[in-house]
């Protein structure tokens, strides 16, 4: 039996049951009343007969409504959906949701909570209609109603409608920001009509913009005094897959919108949101000048910095672009890295109470918090700093800002040289940014006066290369004598971009909180317990360690054989070298060892065949597919991955073709070289793969598949082990 | 706003509270060294129990005139790590409560430790009411100890079928005590004791009672691997097999034997209004133009294998009797009790002697020489035509009439008979039944294969193609047979693709096509040498580290032909050698030979019994390496 519902929304409250008859019958005339034009539509053009089904209409509607002190908002949608195979059919066969859930308000108001309604109908080919009785046919457990819809056939269209009205007190409430919409306009399957609507009263602010070719936002009279109501239409929307290096937002028609509600004028100063001048104007741009009078507000420097002036001046770094990195790490390791024995102590449950020896645990959970609190400490040395405004590649460009959770923040030093800082995370560099920021366009926000910003100029901030972002592996290889397997023993070096993931899967808190209790010469957590429970803690940390380490190995083990194609590995084991956690151009290094049996070997006669392209690991192996690809390429960033492998040859015999190694495809999207001699009695091979870029046209995939064809080509080389 | 309170928004405060630390008492030299030794043994669990105690009585409800089984649970755990994070399950339904559920754990007479309550869900059942009682519960250091308490109440003791051994974690010592009182004619049957050391103490008590104690040592967690025999196939447990009681002078009968259960099914479905009038139409439409009586039972048996959805409602009696045939036919669902129904209904409609028939798939061990509710876990339908019998299944898919599937191939049957019964067995088929078969005709230009390939399908094979196909979205179809037939290898290009009528159940799938492979030659100056095999189908089930008899989905038999033309000028200078072996279970054989300038590869491999059972492994894996050896040799052409 298939897995899968039919996820409808989240939680609805049981009123009295005629309120409900009555509100499900409103809700059912709005969808399928009179006025619904999609009812007597029933076919769909040749062109889509081949589908697995089709969307023949799908409404989604957002109302926000402000009534004295309650809040109603509303979240539905409706489709229509052509079902045309068995697969369609049992997609939509079965649907669920949560109901019968009061708000945790309920006690202050007794109408808080949230309902959610649905209706479901089946359509006959013979355009016979039966309405689903979700009351009768439901089943309920601890809160989620199930229904199996009941006489569902391909050529069947199943038409539906999902309403979720959520009731809150608005009483005191200054500003409320509701939750951003963003979604390309195509799906699954592909869709003959949509319409978005989003219906506000007049005192709500609505911030809304399409994206990439979509239909603009419209006004239509909806015949209520005091209510908006905004439209969206589109017709003949393709169905859409995503594929590998790909950004939906930045390719595919689509929109964005987010509403927001302030109590007052005054109240809409607090609002942390690019509110239209009023609420009677969509916004669809924010300028420069919106973001400066917005974050002059956000980034007033705050903080106490007390310790970490300390620090700088007991250390006596007097240069201003260490003193900068130095505080960096300084807060880094006091608002975060210390306290994480104690939270995992915490969570464990080796003790409920394990922050009381910090009297005072600050930790810093936002990056606007960080702003304030690191330009706080930069004004009291007199360091000049810029504050970075801007968003993720896979978001767009600087210019289709409109919601201000996508934007993203960090600092930029006046120092010489400058120093980017962005919030921390236990391994972050100073000096660098999330890899979706690089190359990227931004405003600089500044102050003339060390005061209020009062300056933004637009900027771009610096790309990483293959230099900046490379991995290099060392392999030496011993293959044994009677051919039975190999042992490995390699280094692993990771810079840069390259490095965050590596850090983050590879090491746990025993691999790097000492490191910098030893660094700052901090007292380590462990000695601050009290003496009777310090033995507890500290013997029950070691055996999570231990717990941690062993399943790492066992991941770590698996991973490796996996880049061989092979089940396993044996005698696996792993150190971490250098953790890199103190600058972006710091590596990030481990070692391993382990034996390989002889899967690799293929006997051929008196000689083998070795399989000794497996040995730089999996590599892109593109499907017919993939290969027709119509969409421009959006990679992470540009990067390097070396592998240098010394693989002693056994004694009495020798390797025939080596030409098979000696691959090149150089291009301007990237290039894979190899070369294999012999040296002694160790054949060396050195590869690269380089991807030299963020973004190519579509127009270059072709080269693109170049060169991971080639380095697909190198994995699946292959050398004679020839009996001299 | 004060400053404290904007910066209270956006920090994280964490502020000493007046909780007391949980003090955890260090576990004893001993128990570290029971632990250590138990680890020597139970070498990929977690945790193990070092004494496990289930405890058995019985009541009799006076009200309900039912009998009530009492099951208390004791368990004594032992981590076997340096931590562990667990959780102990119970479940429950409407037939059965947990009365306690009790935590203790070293230094605490009870543990503070919160006991969740939730439905249970089974991907397989779209609703049922089993629910769930579980606790978290974690190990700070190795050899940490829990006792937990687990007292359960069964309502009708015909809900009560088995008693385990083996349980989430392996355990020491396992006791199991039943008593059973003098009112009470109950038999615990042992299965699948052969293999253990089970031992077994009954003493006579001064009521009249009789306490039987089984005590088991060092007995492992139940197997998590993939691919096992149903567990009653493979664990030592007692089958409860409650037979009668005394009620107030009477004797009242339970399970005493077959026809006790066949009368309680059978009451069962007595129960069914069997009102059949909104499907008359449709029986009608599929018999209308049918040629003979057979074609009629086929066209009525695909109809609902093709029209009605598999989607289970398990909720108490639901769990037992079928649902009406008109509500399935309505509702296009049911499970296999509705299914059963429908086509019980449907052919009785068109004339026929159709039963219900109750069955326990492959998953169970036991027949109905055994009454007990756990004997069977499926329904299907029997036909009468003429002299002969037919099983029909509507759960399966694609699935030809008079072809039974695997799963309940060679098991017995309760079949309707009025106020008798039938037992009868589904008919075994042998592994060529589920032939798949393929032919590559190929040519080597440079380092590339490239050929045609001809590969038909026949019984589960073929079943599972179609059903796999034919659930597919539209336009996802065409690239699934690509990716099937190279095997999900981008080195094997497919194009051309031929297909016979991939609706048709009833004959010989075939499937054509033309097929390029690269890198499957390498040519190191006058030599070529040829990895010609890219499926290796079996390669992977070499079981040196499985605990677990292994099964395949069905029997099997694969016969793969490789005609491969050697280029002009080459001859071959080395292959493999030859390879045959024959159990009474499987055959597997390998030929490399030469013939008219052609290389001909080919394989057997014949499963005649799909279970491999552990005790096997030695030979199995012996053979599995040979096979794997000969996949790793390549075939050597040089050249003249």
């Amino acid at each position: 039996m298939k897995n899968s519902l039919i996820i409808l929304g989240l939680i609805l409250i049981g009123c009295n049951s005629f309120a409900q008859s009555k509100k499900e019958s409103d809700i059912r005339e709005i969808f399928w009343g009179a006025d619904d034009k999609f009812s007597a539509i029933t076919e769909i053009p040749e062109e889509f007969q081949n589908e697995s089904a089709v969307v023949i209409y799908k409404n989604e509607n957002y109302s926000y409504n402000n009534f004295l002190t309650k809040m109603t908002t509303v979240e539905s949608v409706r489709k229509r959906i052509k079902l045309l195979d068995k697969a369609a059919v049992e997609e939509f066969s079965e649907f669920a949701y949560k109901n019968r859930f009061r708000s945790s308000q309920w006690l202050q108001n007794i109408m808080a909570g949230e309902k959610h309604i649905v209706g479901i109908k089946v359509i006959k080919p013979d355009g016979s209609e039966s309405i689903v009785d979700v009351e009768s046919e439901s089943v309920e457990v601890d809160g989620e109603t199930k229904i199996a819809i009941s006489n569902l056939e391909p050529g069947d269209i199943i038409d539906y409608y999902s309403y979720r009205e959520d009731l809150q007190s608005s009483y005191g409430a200054r500003v409320l920001i509701f939750d951003a919409v963003e979604a390309p306009l195509a799906e699954e399957y592909p869709m003959m009509n949509y319409r978005l609507e989003i219906l506000t009263d007049n005192d709500f602010f609505l911030n809304f913009r399409s994206f990439n070719g979509a239909p603009q936002l419209t006004e239509e009279d909806n015949g209520k005094r005091g209510k908006r109501l905004s439209v969206l239409e589109a017709t003949n929307i393709e169905k859409k897959d995503f594929p590998r290096w790909f950004y939906p937002l930045v390719e595919l028609p689509a929109y964005k919108f987010q509403v927001y509600y302030a109590y007052s004028k005054a109240s809409e100063k607090d609002a942390l949101a690019f509110l239209p001048e009023k609420e009677s104007i969509v916004k669809s741009e924010v300028s420069p000048e919106e973001i400066m009078e917005l974050y002059d507000n956000k980034f007033r420097p705050s903080g106490n910095f007390g310790m970490v002036e300390d620090y700088i001046k007991e250390n006596n770094i007097t240069n201003e672009a260490e003193i900068v990195k130095n505080a960096y790490y300084y807060m880094r390791h006091m608002y975060l890295t210390r306290f994480i024995e104690a939270s995992l102590i915490q969570e464990s449950k080796i003790s409920n109470d394990a922050f009381k020896y910090f009297g005072y645990a600050i930790i810093l959970d936002n990056e606007k918090e960080f702003v304030r609190y690191f330009t706080s400490f930069l004004k009291e040395f007199d360091i000049d700093y810029e504050i970075v405004v801007g968003k993720y590649r896979y978001d767009g460009s600087l210019a289709d800002i409109l919601i201000e959770q996508n934007t993203k923040t960090l600092l930029k030093t006046k120092t010489s040289p400058p120093v980017y800082i962005e919030f921390y995370d236990p391994h972050s560099d100073a000096g660098a940014y999330s890899h979706n920021l690089d190359g990227t366009e931004v405003y600089l926000l500044s102050s003339a006066k060390r005061k209020k910003i009062d300056q933004i100029e637009k900027s771009r901030l610096p790309e990483t290369n293959i230099e900046d972002n490379r991995s290099h592996s060392d392999l030496s290889i011993n293959i044994h004598n009677d051919l039975s397997g190999f042992s490995v023993e390699s280094k692993h070096e990771f810079y840069g971009h390259e490095k965050k993931s590596e850090q983050q899967d590879r090491m746990f808190f025993a691999d790097y909180v000492h490191e910098d209790y030893e660094k700052f010469d901090t007292e380590p957590y462990l000695d601050k317990v009290k003496k009777k429970e310090r033995d507890q803690y500290e013997t029950e940390l070691n055996s999570l360690a231990e717990k941690i380490r062993t399943r790492q190995k066992e991941f770590f083990e698996e991973k490796v054989a996996a880049g061989f194609d092979l089940e396993e590995v044996q005698d696996y084991d792993y150190k971490i070298t250098e953790t890199g956690r103190f600058g972006f151009e710091q590596p990030f290094k481990f070692t391993e060892t382990y034996n390989v049996d002889n899967s690799l070997f293929k006997k051929a006669g008196n000689d083998y065949i070795f399989e000794i392209g497996k040995l730089i690991g999996g590599q892109i192996d593109l499907t017919e597919k993939e290969r027709k690809r119509t969409e421009n390429i959006y990679m992470p960033y540009p990067k390097s991955l070396v592998n240098n492998l010394r693989i002693s040859i056994p004694e009495g015999y020798s390797i025939e073709g080596l030409e098979k190694l000696n691959l090149s495809a150089d291009n301007s999207t990237g290039r894979f070289m190899s070369s294999a001699t012999i040296e002694g009695d160790e054949l060396v091979i050195n590869t690269q793969k380089d991807y030299k870029s963020y973004y190519q046209p579509n127009s270059n995939w072709g080269l693109i598949i170049d060169f991971l064809d080639t380095a697909n080509q190198f994995y699946n080389a292959k050398v004679l082990l020839k009996k001299n | 706003m004060s400053q404290f309170f904007r910066m209270s928004m956006f920090l994280l405060i964490i502020l000493p509270t007046a909780l007391i630390a949980q003090k955890h008492v260090e576990p004893s030299t001993e128990d570290v060294q029971l632990a250590g030794n138990l680890k020597e043994i139970f070498t990929d669990d977690e945790v193990g129990l070092i004494d496990s105690e289930e405890i058995i009585s019985f009541e009799i409800d006076k009200d309900k005139a039912q009998v009530i089984v009492h099951q208390q649970i004791n368990n004594n755990l032992i981590n076997l790590e340096s931590r562990s994070d667990i959780q102990i399950f119970s479940f429950y339904d409407s037939e059965s409560e947990i009365t306690e559920f009790e935590v203790f754990s070293a230094n605490q007479k009870k543990a503070r430790y919160k006991i969740m309550d939730e439905a249970y869900k089974d991907n397989d059942l779209f609703h049922n009411d089993v629910r769930v009682k579980w606790v978290y519960l974690d190990f700070p250091v190795k050899a940490y100890r829990y006792e937990t308490r687990v007292v359960k109440e069964i309502k009708d003791i015909k809900y009560f079928t088995k008693l385990n051994f083996n349980d989430q974690f392996p355990a020491r010592n396992k006791k199991i005590v039943v008593t059973i009182p003098e009112w009470l004619d109950l038999e615990l049957k042992e299965i699948n004791f052969q293999d253990f050391n089970i031992k077994k103490e009954s003493i006579q008590l001064d009521n009249g009672s009789k306490r039987l104690t089984y005590t088991l040592e060092n007995i492992p967690a139940m197997s998590d691997e993939d691919h096992i025999p149903g567990p009653s196939h493979i664990y030592p447990h007692l089958l409860v097999l409650p037979k009668s009681y005394s009620f107030e002078g009477t004797e009242v009968n339970l399970f005493k034997d077959t026809q006790d259960l066949y009368n309680w099914y059978k009451s069962l479905a007595n129960e069914l209004e069997n009102d059949n009038t909104s499907l008359v139409e449709k029986v009608q439409d599929l018999t209308a133009e049918a040629d003979n009586e057979e074609e009629k039972i086929k066209n009525i048996y695909y109809w609902i294998q093709d029209n009605i959805r598999y989607i289970a409602f398990e909720d108490g009696i639901a769990g037992f009797k079928p649902d009406e045939a008109s509500h399935v036919f309505n509702k296009r669902y049911g499970d296999c009790k509705g299914m059963a129904n429908l086509t019980k209904q449907m052919l009785t409609e068109a004339g026929f002697d159709a039963r219900l028939t109750w069955i326990g798939t492959n998953h169970i061990a036991y027949d109905y020489s055994t009454p007990n509710l756990s004997v069977d876990n499926h329904m299907i339908c029997t036909v009468m035509l003429d002299d002969k019998m037919l099983f029909l299944d509507g759960t399966e898919k694609f699935n030809s009439m008079g072809e039974y599937a695997s799963r309940i191939q060679g098991k017995q049957m309760l079949i309707e008979n009025g106020e008798d019964f039938i037992l009868k067995n589904v008919p075994i088929e042998n592994a060529n039944f589920n032939t798949q078969k393929e032919t590559y005709h190929l040519a080597i230009t440079g380092e590339e294969i490239s050929g045609t390939v001809h590969k038909t399908f026949a019984g589960e094979s073929r079943a599972s193609l179609l059903h796999t196909f034919n659930s597919l979205k539209n336009d996802r179809k065409d690239d699934f047979l690509s990716w099937y037939l190279s095997n999900g290898n981008n080195n094997i290009q497919v194009a051309n693709i031929r297909t016979s009528d991939l609706n048709n159940r009833d004959t010989i799938l075939n499937i054509e096509y033309d097929i390029r492979i690269k890198n499957a030659v390498s040519t190191f100056g006058d030599m070529m040498y040829l990895d010609l095999d890219m499926e290796k189908e079996l390669s992977n089930l070499e079981f040196e580290k499985r605990k677990s008899d292994y099964q395949f989905y069905a029997k099997k038999n694969l016969e793969s032909t490789f005609k491969v033309t050697i280029p002009e000028g080459y001859s071959i200078s080395s292959k493999p050698q030859n390879f045959k072996v024959g159990t009474e279970d499987y055959e597997l054989s390998i030929n490399y030979s030469e013939k008219d300038g052609e290389l001909l590869y080919q394989k057997q491999y014949t499963i005649k019994d799909p279970t491999i059972k552990s005790s096997e492994f030695k030979s199995w894996n012996a053979n599995i390496q040979q096979i794997k050896n000969i996949y790793n040799e390549q075939i050597i052409l040089s050249k003249d």
